[in-house]
């Protein structure tokens, strides 16, 4: 008579965990929420203000003190004061040569200010080379003229090349078309094919089962095999250009990017042509150079040709293969 | 056993074929294009317009990092704010490469956003994020939303919250105002950190971002203050004799490298902040100024006129020669370093006397690359992250700031107050 439970006590069990799992799911809705970041909130800036004295480094060094508020460590204390005494000494100097310093000062003052972006004495040589180029000044008007006529002679080139660009462009476009098309005619021929091939290749399979394996061996079979090997690797060959060109199109190199850095990514592909894994097999490590080989390969992401190829030497060659980014183009 | 033997032979000739048919794939070249990338307006379901437009911000960030190029609003078919609205097929038409979506909406007088990154090819989400806060931290939220999707998509780690620091001069009937400013890296909500009546120059930041440090000209004289940003609080570093500039915190925060002139010509020194004490690095009858910190701590890069023109050099603090480390063109001044120590920016010319043009060497190879279209450049200073750089220049009689991507593939001048921008000096990350 246990099948005879009452339905209160049968579903007493399912609701209590029914309703445990619903508070668990609605606490961790406010777990997940309390766990979103919050921004720091924005500090007040407190604008500084100048010191009300002219030169008198005693009393800056004062005030100093009482802004900061706080007690200086022994050590710079002695420090200061000898750098007090020290100011003292100078500025009774300062006194007696005052007129003569005041007006060497105002001059570096001036100088000072005036290029106050430079502020390198570095900078009187320039002046005095701006002045020799002035006294050149013939010279530079015709060199002038002479590097406008090159930069626009360089604008020219560059349209031009622009212009051979945009045409070389739409040649490959064009060809990427034709291409396409030829697949597709290619396709349509191939389908056929293969069905044949797939007929022969199941009634190669049976013939075999048939056979002995010392006929398997034989030297016929083997050359068959190496010649459809090689006819598949011809195949290959021209996929791995366009794979190559492909992700080049999507390598995007970080500014930490130099000449002869290398990182080893391993890519995965399905018989479509779907990448659907790519990993550092061996790093650069350079992780932002890493990671624009991987975002290279992810970002081409599917590449339809690799359907033109059988299926063995798909599996040799492409289901995974090695991809290796070496820069040779960089200019730093 | 001989067909065994037979077998053996086969099964390694196959082996070695499958090993041969493996030869890697060499890619030896890339694209100089940047990644097309679609930044949708973000969705908002509350009722005012809000006042800073996220997706503009985000489009803006990530194209000046020189690697994407945002998809311009007009051109998208369908706005989605979120994944199940994304339809790929019109992404794929449009060339995207990356969609980003966003969803903003208030939370009790907050902001709460949702955001995406998908790609197109592979029609799969790339990541997803969240971040909140308050309805002025906009661009704040904005800024964040890109550093997640650049460093994502890139592996770079993003430097768009990060900040800049310029001085502005205005003239003001007979004297000038100078101002010290701090902004977004992007030009974006400056603020006034010091006024005055005199110049002030070379503002640099410390490794926390929190001080920092500049010259002014305030008692007539340069001198080297330090002061500490939240607060305005500030202390007076130098009272030397002559010149006192160009100051560099060191990585540890804890030393000073500055010129001073007090010994006759500028030279040289490092200052312990603790204990204040003072050491010379160079002793050259040369001008030897601009010092930059290298990454060890231990080594300062800088400017020095020893060769008869300026010229960078490095010389270790222990000890040791001036070694020089650029020899291409004529001048060569205001060394930066990246942060992988990889690039050195400078102010470079290559021949001639007033075309100063910024450009980046490669510190391993030596060769050299013009990084700016302009002349007359100054001051160049370097994103945390390499990808992007800042320096002052002058357009149309004026002082301005520009931009551009350390691949050079962006340029563009950056929204700055009027009278002179100059003197720019970008922050470490600061979060």
């Amino acid at each position: 008579m246990q099948q005879d439970r009452s339905p209160s006590e049968s579903y007493f069990w399912p609701t209590i965990l029914a309703v445990g799992l619903h508070l668990v799911i609605f606490a961790m809705l406010f777990v997940s929420f309390a766990m979103t970041p919050e921004l720091p909130p924005s500090k007040p800036i407190v604008q500084a203000t100048l010191y009300q004295l002219k030169s008198q480094s005693q009393a800056t060094t004062q005030t100093n003190q009482k802004i900061a508020g706080e007690a200086k460590k022994t050590a710079a204390k002695q420090f200061e004061t000898e750098q007090l005494e020290q100011r003292k000494v100078e500025q009774q100097k300062i006194a007696e040569a005052k007129a003569a310093e005041q007006k060497k000062a105002e001059a570096a003052r001036k100088a000072e200010a005036q290029k106050a972006a430079e502020q390198k004495a570095a900078e009187a040589k320039k002046a005095e080379e701006a002045k020799k180029a002035e006294q050149r000044k013939q010279a530079d008007i015709a060199k002038k003229k002479a590097e406008e006529a090159a930069k626009q002679k360089a604008a020219e080139e560059a349209k031009k090349k622009a212009a051979e660009e945009a045409a070389r462009k739409k040649a490959a476009e064009e060809a990427k078309k034709k291409a396409a098309a030829e697949a597709a005619k290619k396709k349509a021929a191939e389908d056929a094919k293969k069905k044949a091939a797939a007929e022969a290749a199941r009634k190669a399979a049976e013939d075999k089962k048939a056979q002995a394996l010392a006929e398997l061996l034989s030297d016929t079979t083997e050359r068959q095999q190496a010649l459809a090997d090689t006819q598949g690797d011809q195949v290959a060959g021209s996929l791995d250009d366009l794979i190559i060109s492909l992700v080049s199109q999507q390598w995007r190199r970080p500014p930490s990017a130099r000449n002869g850095m290398s990182v080893e990514v391993t890519i995965q592909m399905l018989p479509d042509g779907t990448i659907t894994n790519a990993s550092v097999t061996r790093s650069s490590g350079d992780s932002a150079f890493d990671s624009s080989a991987v975002a290279a390969v992810r970002n081409v992401g599917r590449i339809p040709e690799m359907q033109e190829l059988d299926r063995a030497t798909f599996d040799r060659m492409y289901r995974q293969r090695r991809m290796i980014f070496k820069p040779e183009d960089l200019d730093l | 056993m001989k067909t065994l033997i037979r077998l053996a032979l086969v099964g390694l000739t196959l082996l070695v074929g499958t090993v041969q048919a493996a030869d890697p794939l060499v890619v030896t070249s890339g694209t100089d294009r940047a990644t097309p990338i679609a930044v949708v307006p973000f969705g908002w379901q509350g009722g005012t317009v809000l006042p800073e437009d996220m997706a503009d911000i985000v489009g803006n960030d990530l194209r000046n990092s020189g690697t994407f190029q945002p998809i311009p609003r007009q051109n998208m078919i369908s706005l989605p704010t979120r994944a199940s609205e994304i339809i790929y097929r019109d992404w794929k038409a449009l060339g995207a490469q990356y969609v980003i979506v966003g969803n903003i909406q208030p939370a009790g007088g907050r902001l709460q956003v949702q955001f995406g990154v998908f790609n197109v090819t592979t029609e799969q989400q790339v990541m997803s994020g969240s971040v909140g806060g308050t309805p002025d931290q906009l661009r704040d939220m904005a800024h964040y939303v890109a550093d997640q999707a650049f460093e994502k998509l890139t592996g770079i780690r993003g430097a768009f919250s990060t900040r800049l620091l310029y001085v502005t001069a205005e003239r003001l009937g007979a004297g000038t105002r100078y101002t010290l400013q701090r902004s977004d890296y992007d030009g974006a909500r400056a603020v006034t950190l010091l006024q005055s009546r005199e110049p002030i120059l070379s503002p640099r930041y410390s490794p926390d971002g929190r001080r920092i440090a500049y010259v002014s000209f305030e008692q007539k004289r340069p001198r080297i203050f330090v002061q500490h940003i939240d607060t305005g609080r500030r202390e007076q570093i130098t009272n030397f004799e002559g010149l006192n500039g160009a100051p560099a915190f060191s990585p540890d925060g804890n030393r000073l490298a500055f010129v001073l002139s007090k010994d006759g010509n500028p030279e040289i020194y490092v200052m312990s902040l603790g204990t204040r004490q003072l050491q010379r690095l160079t002793n050259h009858y040369a001008i030897d100024t601009e010092p930059f910190w290298g990454a060890d701590g231990q080594t300062l890069y800088f400017t020095s006129d020893r060769a008869g023109k300026p010229q960078i050099y490095k010389q270790r603090l222990g000890g040791g020669a001036a070694e020089r480390v650029t020899f291409v063109g004529n001048y060569n001044a205001n060394p930066k370093l990246s942060a992988d120590e990889k690039t050195l920016v400078m102010i470079h010319r290559q021949d001639g006397y007033t075309n100063f043009k910024v450009a980046a060497q490669d510190l391993q190879r030596g060769n050299l690359r013009i990084l700016s279209d302009t002349s007359l450049d100054e001051s160049p200073t370097v994103a945390p992250n390499g990808t992007m750089l800042i320096y002052a220049t002058r357009q149309q009689g004026r002082g301005v700031l520009m931009l551009v991507s350390i691949n050079g593939r962006v340029r563009l001048p950056l929204p700055t107050a009027q009278g002179e921008v100059r003197e720019p000096s970008w922050s470490p990350y600061l979060n």
